[in-house]
């Protein structure tokens, strides 16, 4: 577009930050450098007044090169610059107006559009390339603009002679269209990881392009909505050793153990100690050796929460739920818990950080609850059939069967449903003392 | 009719009966969960934790993402009550998560030798694109850094 009017725009910065002393260390503005001629999508009504600013460009990420010039990506320009680190100018742009790439992959390379997460990548030693550039290309913005299918980019760029290829694209096994956000990693083991922003999905790719895992987190009805997203996702190595305990849920029957940030406990081992919950505040749960637990039961670590049935003939009354990796070291116990399984009907107590206790009421119905529902319905089955037999045989009822016989004329007469349930309604304050039966269950 | 609610009852108990597993597995390829039948935001509950997790339904899963590395991103949306950052195993289960209200670009990096989480969490409707604060946080520590934007 060409505007020569004036108008009000939100710029696009970028600040880099000492996070030790918070001094500003470098910062650059759009418009400095980008008119509204650069940009691709227009005002749309926005601009003409400061509570309204036209967003022109809209930056949405930053990358910073060992040279120590950033790389920056300007969804509404659909174009990626290169900042110089001193001066703030810009050494090139790839793709949108002004692009300063010569296009090998007859446009592939360039043709990104609302695009985010721009990184450059590491070389592969190719006298071709000088490096890659990896870029999440949404090839959607939502409506007022094509809606294509989104791709993970990777890019060769020379900068000597300013050419640029396509060396790998990503596609998802079926296409998902994410009008904003979104992300592309490159892991150490070369797989690649995109994390599709607007929609809830992730995947993870060979380097060569093969689809190895694709997890939807919502369901893909509802791509397109904004209801579940996640700006970006990555997949990173990590070990989480909590400094809690580790949170306990008894039921009369069930521990169920969770142990929130913690990555490293293999074995999850149910012990009774015989020590009552008076002494548990002195009580150090580091120590692995206490003389006072004794060995229940041991289950291995399943998922987020794991579930541990406790043997019904167990006779302590206090219990501990201690944590062991996978080479059998003790990791951390919570402290003695109180069980009391005969005073729990449908409770469960709940040791969060493995200690104090909240008492809740189950969510489920225990199973003897269940059967006794069955024999209660079983019980209810029966009396309505035999109040039906009675109704029969009163003489409203006689009255009933035959109009729907047609005794009187030896003929077939229409009953309407309606009719047949009015009447059925005006026996109702007969029926009062059986409905009255039925409740006493 | 009082034998169908009675019927209701007996079938409803029946399904929250307590199953097998604790955690609700990821599914595989599932068509009710994609229509939404498990639900327009598919998460779980636990017992012993207030907190809610994922249930993801894989499109795609093999033993090629069996690596034991996490996937860290941040859920939310028009229909996420509690985001936060929240960290899942490769099999899709849930390893750690707190709500910090929205967030942005979830993340793990070294610095300085240790791993931190690393996220921007804040409200997001104001000030053209949000107001708020990037988050430095070790799970062992106290949160670590927040670092605001400088005014200049």
């Amino acid at each position: 577009m060409n505007q020569s009017e004036a108008g009000w725009i939100w710029d696009g910065k970028f600040q880099e930050v000492d996070i030790e002393t918070n001094e500003l260390l470098f910062e650059w503005s759009a418009s400095d450098h980008f008119s509204v001629n650069d940009v691709e999508r227009g005002p749309e009504g926005n601009g003409d007044h400061p509570s309204e600013p036209w967003d022109y460009v809209h930056i949405n990420s930053i990358d910073k090169d060992d040279r120590g010039n950033f790389l920056v990506s300007l969804r509404y320009t659909n174009c990626i610059a290169y900042i110089d680190g001193t001066t703030g100018d810009v050494l090139w742009r790839l793709g949108g107006r002004n692009s300063s790439f010569l296009d090998l992959s007859d446009g592939a390379a360039t043709n990104i559009s609302w695009q985010h997460h721009a990184r450059f990548q590491p070389d592969y030693n190719d006298e071709n390339v000088t490096r890659a550039i990896s870029i999440f290309d949404n090839s959607s913005r939502g409506q007022g603009a094509p809606q294509n299918p989104s791709r993970g980019l990777l890019i060769d760029i020379n900068e000597k002679n300013m050419t640029a290829s396509v060396r790998r694209q990503y596609w998802s096994s079926s296409p998902i269209s994410s009008q904003s956000q979104g992300s592309v990693q490159i892991m150490d083991n070369g797989h690649v990881i995109l994390g599709y922003g607007y929609n809830p999905a992730w995947a993870e790719f060979s380097f060569e392009g093969e689809l190895l895992c694709e997890a939807h987190f919502g369901p893909s009805d509802g791509f397109g909505s904004g209801q579940i997203e996640s700006y970006r996702v990555f997949k990173q190595p990590w070990i989480g050793r909590p400094l809690t305990l580790p949170s306990v849920a008894l039921s009369g029957s069930t521990a169920y153990v969770s142990w929130n940030g913690a990555t490293e406990v293999a074995t999850w081992v149910l012990e009774g100690t015989s020590y009552g919950p008076e002494k548990s505040s002195n009580e150090t749960p580091n120590s692995s050796i206490n003389e006072d637990s004794v060995f229940i039961t041991a289950v291995p670590k399943s998922g987020f929460e794991t579930k541990i049935l406790i043997p019904s003939d167990t006779p302590y009354r206090t219990l501990r739920v201690a944590a062991f990796d996978k080479e059998g070291e003790f990791i951390n116990a919570t402290g003695s818990l109180e069980w009391s399984p005969e005073n729990m009907e449908g409770e469960i107590a709940v040791y969060k950080n493995g200690q104090g206790k909240s008492l809740h009421s189950a969510s489920f119905i225990t199973t003897p609850a269940a059967f006794g529902l069955g024999l209660i319905t079983a019980a209810v089955l029966l009396l309505c059939a035999w109040f039906v037999n009675r109704v029969i045989r009163t003489k409203m009822g006689e009255n009933l069967l035959n109009l729907i016989r047609g005794k009187n004329d030896d003929t077939w007469q229409t009953i309407y449903y309606d009719q047949e349930l009015d009447d059925l309604d005006n026996l109702v304050p007969e029926q009062r003392d059986n409905e009255a039966l039925l409740q006493s269950n | 009719m009082l034998w169908f609610s009675s019927i209701k009852l007996l079938a409803l108990s029946l399904l929250s009966l307590p199953t097998a597993l604790a955690d609700v597995e990821a599914h595989f390829r599932s068509g009710k969960y994609a229509h939404g039948f498990e639900g327009a935001v598919p998460l779980q509950q636990y017992t012993s934790e207030p907190l809610l997790g994922l249930i993801p339904n894989y499109q795609q899963h093999s033993t090629g993402c069996d690596d034991g590395l996490f996937t860290i991103l941040a859920p939310r949306g028009s229909h996420i009550h509690h985001p936060g950052p929240m960290i899942l195993d490769d099999q899709g289960h849930l390893v750690w998560y707190k709500e910090y209200g929205t967030t942005y670009n979830a993340n793990i990096y070294k610095y300085k030798g240790e791993s931190y989480i690393t996220f921007w969490a804040g409200n997001d409707t104001i000030f053209g694109h949000g107001s708020g604060k990037m988050y430095m946080v070790c799970p062992q520590t106290k949160p670590l850094n927040s670092v605001q934007e400088k005014r200049s």
